[in-house]
């Protein structure tokens, strides 16, 4: 009984890492290419892989504000701990920079089987601006 | 002396809502649309809560509450300067923390619920507008708010 219990929480184990890991990389792939267009100026692309209007902005925002951080979250940025309910899913994306490392927050909803981004915020809020 | 509203009157209706349901508390405003009044509706678990906003009601300075620019900010924040709490309404069910018990918070927390307006004024007004300098006080003050409404409470900053 308990080899057999073992065996199951093993698959478990195995099945849920699985899982998570093809889902990061998903959602880490498409983080990849909104980025990769941001920092392009590409809007026609950052327009067809995001479904929301405040997302939308906060890319070119982004994009205008720290070129630097963009293009490397466009080759460099992981997902970290990605989770998924129903229809939605999400992440805190890492991305090594030269002065350490920056977080986002990032939102998808899944629209015509694609993963598209829904929302979109720094990870890491400040003391100071009370967030 | 006051906490106000600002904004559209569906914009005050909305924040003023968000309010009552974060504190279980009825409250009434003012023709410049601050508390005037504000009594518990019986509903248990909001006692800290209808303290906090009694204390902030009564104190000597003035809090205002609206939603926030998109364009300016990021997210949610409390401007200590002007006592402001902005809201932003696109973290309403899009903006998620990590949440769980204390055991489950050690492991990485086990679930990723969605902000409510109920918990965002809770952590930005009843906590940083209450004093809280830091995220971790104000989480504290957030957590009242997601376990008097039965939500998932937000994992604490490692210290």
């Amino acid at each position: 009984m308990k080899r057999f219990l073992l065996v199951v929480v093993g698959l478990a184990a195995v099945w849920g890492c699985q899982g998570n890991g093809v889902l990061g990389r998903e959602l880490t792939s498409r983080a990849h290419q909104i980025f990769a267009a941001a920092a392009r100026r590409d809007s026609a692309t950052i327009g067809a892989l995001v479904v929301d209007s405040v997302a939308f902005t906060r890319v070119h925002v982004f994009a205008e504000r720290d070129s630097v951080l963009v293009r490397l979250a466009g080759e460099r940025m992981r997902a970290k701990q990605p989770w998924q309910r129903g229809d939605t899913a999400g992440a805190i994306f890492t991305v090594p920079t030269p002065t350490g490392e920056e977080a986002l927050q990032m939102t998808f909803i899944r629209k015509d089987g694609e993963w598209r981004l829904l929302y979109l915020t720094l990870a890491n809020r400040t003391d100071d601006t009370g967030g | 002396m006051k906490v106000c509203f600002k904004g559209t009157s569906e914009e005050i209706s909305t924040l003023r809502n968000g309010l009552e349901t974060a504190t279980g508390s009825a409250i009434s405003l003012d023709k410049g649309n601050c508390i005037s009044e504000h009594h518990p509706t019986g509903a248990t678990g909001f006692k800290k809560l209808q303290q906090i906003l009694g204390t902030l009601v009564a104190s000597d300075e003035t809090y205002t509450v609206l939603f926030g620019n998109e364009d300016k900010h990021l997210y949610s924040y409390y401007d200590q300067a002007t006592r402001t709490a902005g809201i932003l309404r696109s973290e309403i069910g899009r903006a998620w923390y990590v949440g769980g018990s204390p055991l489950r918070c050690r492991f990485g927390g086990s679930a990723r619920p969605f902000y409510s307006l109920p918990a965002l004024l809770g952590h930005e007004l009843l906590g940083h507008g209450s004093g809280q300098t830091t995220e971790r006080g104000a989480i504290q003050v957030e957590n009242l708010v997601h376990g008097a409404l039965g939500e998932v409470p937000r994992c604490l900053p490692q210290r």
